[in-house]
């Protein structure tokens, strides 16, 4: 299927339902493979979007890497604490 | 082993191998260490005594979590007032289509010729800390829901229950907040001197 005959053949969505789409399709939660396909499609054809979801994926992995943080050692002793009084 | 002395034993194997998740969930809820890690100790002794209502083990992580975002809510919550939280409460059936639509679609040039200036790179100008405490400016909904998903790594279906909320309503929360974030964003680097206050795109070089 060539370019031309995705545009003809697969209905189009307009940039606010592909921007409604793009976290979900972002965490990987994008299920209906009707809803994913015309997304999909729409960020074939549209630059500007394309960016966007790129730059979220960004921030996405950015937060992801960023998040995470140690328990401090002294919480890490009270839980061993308590796990030992069960 | 004994069902009991099992039960323990898978127990206390869970709350290891979810120890530091717990603590920076709660961290990020109620920003302090002190708070986290009360919050994370009674939560951990009330996740036991609450054990025989946990019917599926896989389903470990959302449970626990339900449990510290309930104690959060009914306890630390109430000792602070957050007046701008109603304003994006997604039950008042009142949603800000202006909101939604986004800093991306209301200031496109600008937004993405900064974000995506290949000189001027997302990963040269803003740090993964400058998004985390972009976030937590975040209203606590949208700032829970973003943890639990975008770091904890749950799906929609857990975080619902973590939130006990619909998984629609996690779904609405990520776009709403991943939103809010932008324009957090987005003042964060005016700020930070990252881009011109002015609104202008700087020149790059």
């Amino acid at each position: 299927m060539n370019d031309e005959t995705d545009k003809n053949e697969i209905e189009q969505i307009d940039c606010m339902e592909a921007i409604d789409n793009m976290y979900a399709y972002l965490d990987d939660e994008l299920t209906d493979e009707d809803t994913l396909l015309k997304f999909k499609q729409h960020l074939k054809h549209c630059d500007s979007c394309y960016t966007r979801s790129e730059i979220e994926g960004v921030i996405s992995e950015r937060i992801k890497s960023s998040g995470k943080g140690k328990a401090p050692e002294a919480l890490q002793n009270r839980l061993h604490d308590i796990l030992g009084k069960l | 082993m004994t069902d009991a002395k099992e039960t323990k034993t898978w127990f206390s194997q869970q709350v290891e191998e979810n120890m530091d998740s717990l603590y920076s969930v709660a961290f990020r809820l109620t920003k302090n260490r002190s708070d986290a890690e009360d919050i994370v100790a009674e939560s951990v002794i009330k996740a036991w005594t609450s054990i025989d209502k946990l019917e599926n083990r896989n389903r470990f992580r959302p449970w626990v979590f339900r449990i510290l975002h309930n104690h959060f809510i009914s306890g630390y919550r109430k000792q602070s007032i957050r007046p701008t939280e109603s304003s994006y409460d997604e039950t008042s059936g009142n949603e800000n289509k202006e909101e939604i639509s986004s800093l991306l679609i209301k200031e496109p040039d600008e937004f993405l010729h900064w974000w995506a200036n290949p000189e001027r790179t997302l990963t040269n100008t803003l740090l993964g800390e400058d998004i985390m405490t972009a976030i937590e400016t975040l209203p606590e909904s949208f700032r829970t829901t973003i943890i639990l998903v975008n770091v904890e790594g749950l799906s929609y279906d857990d975080a619902a229950i973590a939130m006990n909320v619909p998984p629609g309503t996690v779904r609405s929360r990520m776009k709403r907040g991943r939103t809010l974030l932008q324009k957090a964003l987005w003042a964060h680097a005016k700020d930070a001197g990252l881009i011109k206050s002015d609104n202008k795109r700087e020149q790059t070089a």
